[in-house]
């Protein structure tokens, strides 16, 4: 029972990680149509600003990491995206793909093949025992962090006139501009979003790693890809359940399979997620059906 | 028509795979004459054109561009090597192989036959539940299918040697079969393009919906289209590894993958032209900016050279070309048509009838060289009220 | 479109007719920024909008009640409304929210619904509150009584002579001929992306443009 239940806490920390890294995916795309194939390369540079600012105390160091990935959000945007505005998302796609290769060899350029290592400040590699359970102080962090934040995000959208705004437009953007909903400002909105949870999963990623290499961001990136498709590519909640999903099924299988298939864990997971697409084109979260 | 006309007109409507193959056999026989170096980045070029020509039959025939095509080359290139590597080595290598792969060594063309079919193999069993998916999700589902297949290499060691370079491979690749291999793909694609399945999938393409109206079933166009592309893709793939003689998991990932969808982009997705201009392109394109990567001087400035920045120039290129000219540099159009084969009666070629007369419907499925006609050159703004 | 010409004095209630197809839904687009225009210019109380963003045309004081109403279906109906003051930044727009919710007395009663859930009268009720949350100085109408059932089209057109006696300045688009030439005060007939034709109301009007534009035969009236 111990075994199970340690299994269950390992899978809680790595569902809200995965939950972190769908949620902005989702958000961008149900706003613009946008896959954003670079996001991985946020939490790259996210991994790099905490190698430059290593010196610096813990707020400061977190703090200024975090303002360098927003505002590279805003920049990728600004430059890269707003010309391709109302572009096929099949063209947006292509795009994101052409700035996160573009990205990655920059910080290949820049800092070597070599992964950078990154000390993470002492105490957080705390581990406690409760009742036999093995509970480390980062897995406990990375919940708590990605509870914050979903749960401050679905609150905002939820409560405030200004996330009002963003539901609308994520549903008809047109529509939304037509009601005076400044286009340029919710787009803004949605890659600061983005570029704040980057930095989240750099911080949890580096804490855990201890590095910061240019290709870090694939699989990242790739989990967001795979959560999102799973939640039917328009549903917020459905990313996020399809994240939580995922990580449930990454640990169960780790668990399950003998320790020679072990290294291809991922490939079962994918393999069976396409296979669950079979089942349910749509996604696991059925869009609202309108009343005629 | 004059005897002429009627005995040029079949030229006329070939003339998209010809000109390809004239063009390339034009660029093969100057590298022919050249040094090694030359030559080499010649036929690397000419695989590229296989390779982006069967990237090209799926992704630009269907307009769904997935990112994980590089796993058909990758399954072809290790079933090739595992092919033509020669026994006595295969027992040192792979000592665990089924006794049947084992024993077998084979020349280049049966085991590039054999891979592609195997590639195609794999392609259908995957486009089952691939092709149900809206178009984002076939690109991503893709994606997903290239980390698996990546990963699987570099775990089956007992097959692949694993992570470990797969050695030993005979270096088959030469000028003269890189330019067959170029000009077969050509001939392949352009048979399926203008085939009744290639021209149900392109009407998918350009609108999705009328064409499932008529009776296009979408779904198994595209996975024919896929089975099509994967066996290019393998045969490709084992071109590839006979160029080399060394293949890792490696080689089929990220870089390659990149690679080969900038050069279709950059060329234009919509035509097959823009699949071998693409290549050549790219080519002439990062042999520029290997010269800058060393370093240069104009006059009194000296930029110091750093390694990487061909990587980072593509992507900008990429990039400029999607915003600025997302139908790259072909248009969409295929090789224009000398006049020669030009006639006054038979059907149009594009430049007179675009003179001439507003594209109709009837001149447009007509006519196989023409693209939809497009006021703007970029995507179509989102102005629906 | 070629060689539209047309103009709407304040208080005025002006109507464009014509069949599927002639233009009229690309002549409220233009308007509000959403497609191009290549000549000519697009005036409102005396600035030209042409090269405007739509958010900032519509902030402006003209609204939109689109074709096919565009509810945000996932949102309540009090969100929907409430977004139709987007441009506003006073106080009163609660206010202003309670007025529209006692005069469409569905949008009470569904409130805190995912509009969604509201049947197609009840979206284009929603709709036009929306679009007078912004108190708007023009207000445009893409066919209000498209897919609506006959009751509804009765309450749609009542409505919109209401507003019409509260002085709030109308250009309505629809399809609906007959009920458009005699509720406005002028009438545009469009046809091919040409304006054909601009009449004001009566009943031997509305005769006579039905038979030479539309060939229907003169009825009694429905």
């Amino acid at each position: 029972m111990t075994g199970f239940l340690q299994h269950c806490v390992d899978a809680t920390s790595l569902a809200s990680l995965y939950a972190l890294l769908a949620l902005p995916v989702a958000l961008v795309y149900g706003i613009m149509n946008l896959v954003n194939f670079a996001h991985g390369e946020l939490i790259m540079i996210g991994a790099y600003a905490l190698f430059l600012f290593g010196a610096l105390t813990l707020p400061l160091w977190v703090f200024l990491s975090l303002l360098v990935v927003i505002a590279a959000a805003l920049a990728m945007e600004r430059s890269a995206f707003r010309p391709l505005r109302g572009a096929s998302p099949e063209t947006l796609l292509v795009s994101s793909f052409a700035v996160s290769y573009l990205l990655q060899n920059l910080a290949l350029l820049l800092f070597g093949s070599r992964p950078k290592s990154i000390e993470t400040p002492s105490g957080l590699d705390r581990v406690f025992y409760v009742h036999g359970l093995r509970i480390d102080l980062l897995s406990l962090l990375t919940v708590a962090l990605s509870v914050i934040c979903i749960g401050g995000i679905a609150i905002f959208l939820k409560r405030t006139q200004f996330g009002v705004q963003m539901r609308a437009a994520a549903e008809d953007f047109t529509m939304a501009r037509l009601l005076g909903v400044r286009a340029n400002s919710i787009v803004a909105a949605a890659f600061t979003i983005s570029g704040a949870l980057a930095g989240v999963a750099a911080f949890i990623l580096v804490a855990q790693g201890g590095s910061a290499y240019s290709t870090m961001g694939l699989t990242p990136v790739l989990i967001a890809f795979v959560a999102t498709m799973m939640g039917g590519l328009g549903s917020l909640a459905g990313a996020v359940l399809g994240a939580l999903i995922l990580g449930a099924g990454t640990v169960t299988l780790q668990v399950v399979l003998p320790a020679s298939l072990r290294p291809s864990r991922d490939a079962f997971l994918y393999g069976a997620v396409l296979l669950l697409l079979l089942l349910r084109p749509d996604g696991l979260v059925v869009a609202h059906r309108e009343r005629v | 028509m004059t005897t002429l006309d009627r005995r040029l007109a079949p030229l006329a409507r070939i003339w998209p795979a010809l000109s390809l193959a004239l063009l390339l056999a034009l660029i093969t026989l100057g590298a022919n004459f050249s040094g090694l170096a030359v030559k080499n980045r010649v036929i690397e070029m000419l695989i590229d054109v296989v390779l982006v020509v069967g990237f090209y039959s799926f992704a630009g025939t269907s307009g769904v561009l997935s990112f994980g095509h590089m796993s058909f080359m990758s399954i072809g290139a290790y079933v090739g090597a595992l092919l033509t590597i020669p026994v006595a080595l295969k027992a040192i290598l792979l000592p665990s192989l089924p006794s049947t792969v084992a024993g077998t060594e084979l020349a280049l063309v049966p085991a590039a036959l054999i891979a592609g079919a195997v590639a195609a193999t794999a392609a259908a069993v995957i486009s089952i539940p691939l092709m149900r998916l809206p178009n984002l999700a076939i690109s991503l589902g893709m994606f997903a299918v290239l980390v698996i297949v990546y990963q699987v290499e570099s775990n089956w060691s007992s097959v692949t040697r694993g992570r470990a370079a797969l050695v030993g491979i005979p270096t088959n690749t030469s000028l003269l079969t890189a330019f067959a291999g170029a000009v077969l793909a050509i001939v392949l694609v352009f048979a399926y393009q203008e085939s009744r399945p290639g021209l149900r999938l392109r009407a998918s393409r350009d609108d999705e919906l009328a064409a499932a109206s008529v009776g296009v079933n979408v779904e198994n166009e595209r996975r024919f289209a896929l089975m099509i592309s994967a066996f290019i893709l393998g045969s490709g793939g084992v071109l590839y590894a006979q160029y080399l003689g060394v293949i890792t998991p490696n080689s089929f990932y990220l870089d390659i993958t990149f690679i080969t969808i900038a050069m279709l982009v950059i060329g234009g997705t919509r035509s097959l032209a823009g699949a071998v201009i693409g290549p050549l392109f790219v080519t002439a394109l990062t042999y520029l900016l290997q010269q800058v990567e060393k370093g240069f001087s104009v006059g009194p400035l000296t930029v110091p050279g750093r390694s990487g920045l061909q990587q980072v120039g593509l992507a900008l290129v990429m990039l400029l070309v999607l915003i600025f000219r997302p139908r790259g540099l072909t248009g969409g159009r295929e090789l224009p048509i000398p006049w020669r084969l030009r006639s006054p009666s038979g059907p149009l070629p594009e430049r007179q009838a675009a003179l001439q007369s507003p594209p109709s419907i009837e001149k447009a499925s007509r006519s196989n060289m023409v693209a939809l006609p497009q006021a703007a050159s970029t995507d179509p703004k989102d102005s629906q009220l | 479109m070629r060689g539209i010409s047309l103009h709407v004095d304040e208080g005025e209630l002006v109507g464009l007719i014509g069949p599927n197809g002639a233009g009229k839904t690309t002549t409220l687009s233009s308007i509000v920024g959403v497609v191009p225009v290549a000549s000519g210019s697009i005036t409102f109380e005396g600035r030209p909008l042409a090269g405007t963003s739509p958010e900032a045309i519509v902030r402006g004081g003209i609204a939109l009640v689109p074709e096919g109403r565009r509810i945000f279906g996932r949102l309540t109906v009090e969100e929907n409304l409430r977004l139709g003051a987007t441009g506003r930044s006073d106080a009163d727009v609660g206010r202003d929210a309670a007025e529209m919710m006692e005069r469409f007395p569905i949008l009470e009663r569904y409130r805190s619904s995912p509009a969604g859930k509201l049947s197609g009268g009840e979206q284009q009720q929603l709709a036009i509150a929306r679009a007078l949350m912004s108190r708007p100085r023009l207000l445009l109408m893409d066919e209000p009584s498209l897919g609506l059932a006959p009751l509804m089209v009765n309450r749609v057109f009542e409505l919109i002579a209401e507003l019409r006696s509260e002085g709030m300045t109308t250009l309505l688009v629809e399809q609906n001929a007959r009920r458009t030439l005699k509720g406005a005060d002028r009438t545009y007939v469009l046809q091919n992306g040409t304006l054909q034709f601009e009449t004001t109301a009566g009943q031997a009007d509305v005769e006579h443009v039905e038979q030479h534009y539309f060939g229907i035969e003169s009825r009694e009236a429905v």
